[in-house]
């Protein structure tokens, strides 16, 4: 007979269950952990983490869901490193796993209220303001919302928008230009009440 | 507000992101000298884009401390149970993962056998294996398990010449019956039915039929000799006392365990590496309704078909199941010839899948498991090489395309020469001396 494999038909039922019938391959990542991979990364953490948790804020606008997101996609891409050809492509690839992932969350988030942090050193008036603010942003529509945080998480940069959005720059120029108009209707409608 | 004043209002949102043009600039200026309205909405943007630059300051006070734990966090991955428990969950908490989990698979893997001669036969486990021989049905329970594999366990029957039937816990049924070369799964929770069409059935079939393989493999590991069998002495087994063997032969490596009474077997054991597989509850010529066995789809259920060749593979068919994996799997190959590379394919399939973003179709998922089949097709090539022919697998980090770099290279049966596959899979015979280091 013509194989090695084991006596019996497995069904794999479900698309994940494959990887239940031998789980060696979720290992293989390890070998990858090592000391050496490790260090490397540390250096990627600390050159694009704040700018995926720009994205991941900007995606959910919420501080704790956009740190988890944040945290599962720089573990997701350290476990998945070997997979990128080439390591000057890391931030895009990086920020669609961050993406994606989020993407993942607003589809089975269960819409948790948590407060946003507020910044320190505000008067009263000023943390009713950013009270305002988020809550309004959260009402932006999700293509609006991303290009208008990452301009101020990107050094108010609208190129940079246009590349991790994979926009034009007009493109990118036009959803700030809206997203202001829209979150300044927002403002109002929310101070008029 | 009237129509100027809304085109004014764009260039004041653009002004605020400070992409204004000097013309625009001053046309801005103009209309704002002349407009209370305006000027008000431009302050009003004004004041927001210094509340959007505050609120990002204030996450970034805290930026030090996430990306500390995050680093932490890291530090973490490097413990191997919680790099696969990240990953885990992770995969658990995708939707497109449950998706696909409503489709089905069926994937018929096969094992070899061979033929062992021994001289003294051993009377006693003779008798305790007799049922596994004889029997025209049987029902039992199989567990799967092993390190590093997390349990699996079906109910399983058995009936002459070629049916069998499996049941998991809760999970889909999977209906064999190789005289009609066909593989039914019914998934009742989603109403679907997966048919597998399988052609060329080898004439001797049992190792797609789990207690018919059992069968074979007793059959020839016969006559067992004491060499090869250990008595384990008698204690309690599955809730019975019972005596047990262990047989050690190629092709058979598994432990029998029998009443020590009646001498009918309550539990087999056989060791795949590093699989153990288990049958328990062991019930023989037990009176099995034969539409138990129907290959009919039940009403209302949809459909889903492949095919899949049976034949033993050839050298083009594992050159094609190289194809496959390449062209799926961003032109790498894989990394090493073993059976967990259907995992690691599927999962990467599955990867992709997800990075998408988007929900797979049925077509995507039907298409998906085709593709797996195929795939599957021609790598047991390499496990009926025999090791006289020298096999060797390099094709861990070949480019596909690459026709310099050799991918697998072994010597047929009475040939001089070897065949070598390379990057771009074409093959050509090469003389040993010339053979690519």
């Amino acid at each position: 007979m013509h194989s090695g494999l084991p006596p019996f038909v497995i069904t794999i039922e479900t698309g994940f269950k494959e990887f239940r019938v031998n789980d060696r391959s979720v290992q293989n990542p390890v070998t990858w952990c090592g000391g050496k991979d490790k260090a490397a990364y540390d250096v990627l953490v600390k050159e694009h983490y704040r700018h995926v948790f720009g994205v991941c804020f900007a995606m959910l606008a919420n501080v704790h869901d956009a740190e988890d997101a944040a945290q599962e996609t720089m573990l997701k891409g350290f476990l998945k490193m070997r997979t990128l050809d080439d390591i000057e492509r890391f931030r895009p690839w990086i920020v669609r796993v961050a993406r994606n992932l989020c993407i993942d969350r607003l589809r089975r988030q269960s819409r948790r209220k948590l407060p946003v942090e507020k910044p320190a050193g505000l008067s009263r008036q000023d943390l009713d303001a950013q009270y305002d603010l988020e809550q309004a942003i959260k009402r932006l529509p999700q293509e609006l919302r991303l290009p208008l945080l990452m301009f101020y998480f990107d050094g108010r940069n609208a190129k940079s928008i246009a590349a991790s959005m994979n926009i034009s720059h007009s493109g990118a120029c036009q959803r700030l230009r809206m997203a202001r108009r829209q979150l300044h209707q927002l403002l109002s409608e929310r101070a008029q009440r | 507000m009237n129509r100027e004043c809304d085109k004014i209002r764009d260039l004041i949102a653009d002004s605020v992101t400070g992409i204004l043009s000097p013309d625009q600039a001053r046309q801005l200026d103009e209309h704002l000298s002349g407009c209370t309205d305006c000027r008000n909405y431009a302050d009003a943007l004004k004041h927001e884009d210094v509340l959007l630059t505050q609120l990002v300051a204030g996450l970034d006070t805290d930026m030090r401390n996430r990306q500390r734990r995050l680093l932490e966090a890291l530090d973490r991955c490097q413990s191997e149970q919680r790099e696969t428990i990240t990953k885990w969950r992770i995969i658990m908490k995708s939707p497109i993962t449950k998706i696909a989990a409503a489709a089905a698979i069926i994937t018929a893997v096969t094992f070899g056998v061979h033929h062992f001669y021994g001289s003294v036969e051993n009377v006693a486990i003779a008798d305790i294996l007799q049922p596994f021989l004889t029997a025209r049905t049987a029902t039992f329970k199989v567990t799967i398990g092993g390190e590093g594999i997390p349990p699996q366990e079906y109910d399983g029957m058995f009936m002459e010449p070629c049916r069998m039937r499996h049941t998991q816990p809760g999970g889909a049924t999977v209906i064999v019956d190789l005289e009609q070369g066909k593989f039914v799964t019914l998934i009742p929770q989603t109403m679907q039915a997966v048919v597998l069409e399988v052609t060329n059935v080898p004439e001797d079939p049992g190792d797609l039929n789990f207690f018919r393989e059992i069968r074979n493999r007793i059959l020839k590991a016969q006559p067992l000799d004491d060499e090869s069998v250990e008595f384990l002495g008698e204690q309690e087994v599955d809730g019975q006392l019972a005596i047990g063997y262990h047989i050690r032969k190629p092709g058979l490596d598994g432990t029998v365990w029998a009443d020590s009474e009646t001498k009918m077997p309550v539990r087999m054991e056989i060791r795949e590496d590093p699989m153990v597989i288990a049958l328990s509850n062991i019930v023989f010529n037990v009176d099995l309704d034969e539409a138990l066995f129907s290959l009919e789809i039940p009403q209302g259920y949809s459909v889903t078909t492949f095919r899949r060749d049976l034949s033993e593979p050839a050298e083009q068919d594992f050159v094609e199941s190289f194809r496959v994996w390449a062209e799926h799997m961003d032109g790498r190959f894989p990394s090493e010839l073993d059976r967990n590379q259907v995992n690691v394919f599927m999962k990467y399939q599955q990867e992709k899948m997800k990075e998408k973003g988007i929900e797979p179709s049925v077509d995507d998922i039907t298409q998906l498991q085709q593709t797996i089949i195929d795939m599957t097709r021609g790598f047991p090539f390499v496990e009926s090489l025999p090791a006289e022919s020298d096999w060797h697998y390099a094709g861990k980090d070949v480019r596909f395309g690459d026709a310099d770099a050799p991918i697998f290279r072994y010597r047929p049966k009475g040939s001089q020469t070897y065949r070598v596959i390379y990057g771009d899979l074409h093959v050509e015979d090469v003389a040993p001396d010339e053979l690519p280091k």
